[in-house]
């Protein structure tokens, strides 16, 4: 059967940074769409210059950048200096042969490069230009600088979020940088549709902040139609008699749990406590007005068991249960492999990185759909083809470039060193575990390994 | 002529509650025909779920409901029905696109399968979305939001350590599983276009949360390391909601900023003694620390705080707003964020708007979400070959 790579042939240049837009042009690229990374040796994406594989510091170091790696699969890397001339003009000159631009600079950079649509239309009339930025592209906050730790709490959502009687709460992982990461894709495929049926390009901005705000109308309408402010209720929800997290056996092992109707809480009782003679908790009322008794009673209860033979107890009587997977059960979880939905992505070999699996993306398309998984690209491994192939320049032209340091291959940063030794965090709590032997774990779970290249 | 991107697209929407609904929304908003598909008795669920505007409790006066499906039309069939099946597949004749968000199996059950679809229009592309998706070992459990966080692995890394973990409010996994879906379905008209033909693309919501939580699976195949919760102030100011006089910020440093900064946005000069000048005095001096931190954030107002951050540009700190100061706040303002819609049931409220600006296809301005079965009598006649008694019949079944 042949099989269709649906975005073949659209180009997208990128300059991004971090998550909202690399993100974005990730699933973009694994759906066929040639991307063009722009990279600056002078002012690097940070992802190239922390957490390396392994913790390894040496040599070329920000190729072995594990984030940078990940968010970049399938992409090509140019990498220019925009703040001279002929770098600036090669730029350009790959925008007049391209698609789609989308950057999560704030507009001040754009600006300062020439970079906005109204100049980049008289290169590429059709072209569509994205800017992805915290707040806005224009208005009063359109100049901050911003991550998803930052607009997650402008958004709305924090103050809504968080345990009981307490203050906000947010997540260790910049969480509204892919909530507009995923808006942005819907956008850029709209407007290709746009342009598809009428040949015209336009001008897209996505506000990360508001992008939550979107997200969150039980909170806006409740102020705006009630005012009512919605405070902070941890895992509970108004509706639902028994809805939280409960302790398991074993170190930081959590279930949740949720039993609304009778029959939910009598099979949950089943599993948990099939000798409960207590009559009054098969009362609904009783339940929903005694939820901190219920809370107590649950967790005498799961701290004796494990959290995934209980998950799969609960969930085949009809209980709705999950256990709290960390990182590490989430990459070796059973319904994610049966899925496949990690894919093994390769490395350049000048990295030494084995083939690693990868989150693939939030949609399994058809069997006629065909996936690009190619390696992240070196700093700089695509200079001489965009320069002299792509663009047509002279071979004089790009030794010019390179010579000038305006193209370049290596940073001249050095490595910000581990400070804190892998072991030392486990012992001060601020990660959960380390694994030395992980190199192996993942070649025999995923049957990958150097051998393979 | 109607300048919306999408104006080329109809969808036949079987969505109901919130992740289908959202994704078919974002499809009308940008200028699909959405014809959205109910059952007669009572319709979509998500119309009886709150918030309500005062005391009004009715089918049509959801306002979570009435977000989720502005630009809608509003079909109503009994799909086990014989008329209501002939009017399906007839609709089906006319749409690039079904989305649905039944349970998986479901459909099939009322022989509505990939095969029959596909025979009636070759170019169909269905979007199923499912807590865990058509197939796999959790295919058939049952999940909400609760759910999705923990078995994504997102509640892990949410909360403080040592404490129970957390989930965000609210729906976030059926949002995020809704902006997924549209996607999916634009690419796969795309796939009609470039040679893919008709096809089924399956969206778990459970994986839109893990792809999203893709710092913790890489950080362990790359590095061993399982991340954890917030953890204690350990001589660093945690990138997390801290308390200051009126509110909370989220200190946040980008890139490499010297610890100076900090402390005179603090305006406390006791933050510059030696003590506390490298990160290893502070780890040492840590407990001094946390009080001198926690105290100069409690003396500054929360705005005074990000505004004074904001004109270093290294220092982008966050600042946590509620709902009533978003309403005030110059930046959504500026983006004309929220905008009233004119319910006939529920009259004017004010709602939120879209993050997303399109210059040459703007967003359609809102139109009210349909009354259950609304458009049964155009639709029904213009698209179907139900007759007149047949479409009088589905109109009494309405309850």
């Amino acid at each position: 059967m042949e099989m269709t790579r649906i975005l073949k042939g659209l180009r997208i240049v990128e300059l991004g940074q971090l998550i909202a837009v690399p993100y974005a042009t990730k699933l973009l690229s694994d759906m066929g769409a040639e991307v063009i990374r722009i990279e600056s040796a002078n002012r690097p994406d940070m992802y190239r210059l922390s957490d390396y594989y392994d913790d390894r510091v040496d040599g070329e170091y920000w190729n072995r950048a594990i984030n940078f790696n990940e968010q970049n699969r399938n992409k090509m890397s140019f990498c220019v200096e925009l703040d001279k001339a002929q770098g600036d003009y090669t730029l350009k000159d790959i925008l007049a042969i391209s698609d789609v631009f989308a950057s999560n600079f704030t507009p001040r950079v754009m600006k300062k490069y020439g970079l906005e649509y109204e100049e980049l239309k008289k290169i590429k009339p059709d072209i569509i230009v994205v800017s992805s930025t915290g707040y806005g592209h224009s208005g009063p906050w359109s100049s901050f600088g911003a991550i998803g730790f930052g607009t997650e709490a402008a958004s709305g959502l924090s103050s809504t979020t968080g345990y009981r009687g307490e203050g906000p709460s947010q997540p260790e992982i910049p969480y509204p940088d892919y909530t507009a990461a995923e808006h942005t894709v819907f956008a850029i495929l709209s407007a290709l549709q746009h342009r598809l049926e009428t040949g015209q390009g336009q001008f897209i901005s996505v506000s990360q902040a508001e992008s939550v705000t979107s997200t969150i109308p039980e909170s806006v309408l409740s102020y705006t139609a009630n005012q009512l402010k919605v405070e902070p209720i941890g895992n509970d929800h108004n509706e639902i008699p028994l809805h939280g997290c409960f302790r398991c056996k074993g170190v930081d092992d959590w279930i949740t749990i949720v039993a609304d109707s009778d029959l939910e809480w009598a099979n949950l009782m089943e599993v948990l406590s099939p000798d409960m003679e207590e009559l009054k908790y098969e009362n609904y009322e009783y339940r929903n007005s005694n939820r901190s008794e219920l809370h107590r009673l649950v967790s005498a209860e799961t701290i004796k068991h494990e959290k995934i033979p209980l998950m799969k107890m609960l969930q085949e009587r009809g209980v709705k249960a999950g256990a709290v997977l960390n990182g590490e059960e989430l990459l070796f979880d059973e319904h994610l492999k049966n899925r496949n939905f990690f894919e093994i992505v390769n490395h350049d070999q000048t990295t030494g990185i084995p083939p690693l699996p990868y989150p693939s993306r939030p949609w399994k398309m058809g069997s006629t759909v065909e996936i690009n998984l190619a390696p992240p690209p070196t700093l700089g491994q695509d200079n001489h083809f965009i320069s002299t192939e792509l663009l047509g320049q002279s071979q004089q032209h790009y030794d010019y470039m390179v010579e000038n340091k305006i193209l370049s291959e290596k940073l001249e940063i050095p490595a910000k060193e581990v400070d804190v030794s892998r072991d030392q965090k486990v012992s001060d709590r601020t990660i959960h575990k380390y694994d030395p032997n992980f190199e192996n774990r993942i070649r025999d779970e995923f049957m990958v390994g150097n051998d393979d290249l | 002529m109607d300048p919306s991107a999408l104006n080329k697209i109809r969808i036949l929407d079987l969505t109901h509650f919130v992740a289908g609904p959202y994704c078919t929304k974002l499809l009308a908003d940008f200028g699909a025909e959405v014809i959205k598909v109910e059952r007669p008795d009572g319709g979509d669920k998500a119309r009886y779920l709150p918030p309500f505007k005062g005391d009004l409790h009715g089918p049509e006066d959801s306002l979570l409901f009435q977000y989720l499906n502005t630009n809608k039309k509003s079909v109503t069939l009994d799909l086990k029905s014989r008329v209501g099946k002939k009017a399906f597949f007839d609709l089906i004749e006319h749409c690039d696109l079904l989305i649905e968000n039944f349970k998986p199996g479901t459909l099939q059950r009322m022989d509505i399968d990939k095969e029959a679809l596909l025979k009636k229009n070759n170019n169909l592309v269905i979007v199923s979305i499912s807590n865990f998706g058509q197939f796999g070992p959790y295919r058939d459990y049952g999940a909400n939001d609760l759910i999705h966080y923990a078995l994504s692995g997102l509640m892990f890394v949410f909360g403080s350590t040592g404490r129970e973990p957390l989930k965000h409010a609210f729906r976030q996994a059926q949002f995020k599983a809704g902006t997924n879906a549209a996607s999916a379905s634009l690419l796969g008209v795309y796939g009609v276009k470039y040679g893919a033909g008709g096809q089924s693309i399956d969206i778990s919501i459970h994986e839109s949360m893990a792809s999203a939580v893709r710092d913790t699976t890489t950080s362990f195949a790359t590095t061993g390391v399982v991340p954890t919760r917030q953890s204690l102030m350990n001589g660093e100011i945690p990138r997390a909601p801290i308390k200051a006089k009126d509110g909370y910020v989220v200190p946040i440093n980008f890139g490499s900023t010297d610890w100076e900064k900090t402390a005179n946005l603090l305006d406390n000069t006791d933050l510059l003694h030696e003590r506390f000048s490298t990160k290893e005095s502070r780890r040492f001096n840590s407990k001094e620390f946390e009080k001198l931190v926690r105290e100069s954030f409690g003396k500054k107002n929360k705005f005074d705080l990000f505004y004074e951050a904001h004109s270093h540009r290294e220092l982008v700190y966050g600042v946590v707003q509620d709902v009533s100061e978003l309403l005030r706040n110059p930046q959504y303002e500026h983006d004309q964020y929220f905008e009233t819609i004119d319910h006939p049931s529920t009259g004017n409220v004010l709602f939120p708007g879209s993050p997303l600006k399109l210059s040459e296809t703007p967003r359609k301005a809102p139109v009210a979400a349909p009354l259950l079965g609304q458009d049964n009598q155009q639709l029904f006649q213009e698209l179907t070959t139900l007759t007149t008694s047949e479409i009088d019949c589905i109109r009494e079944s309405i309850r």
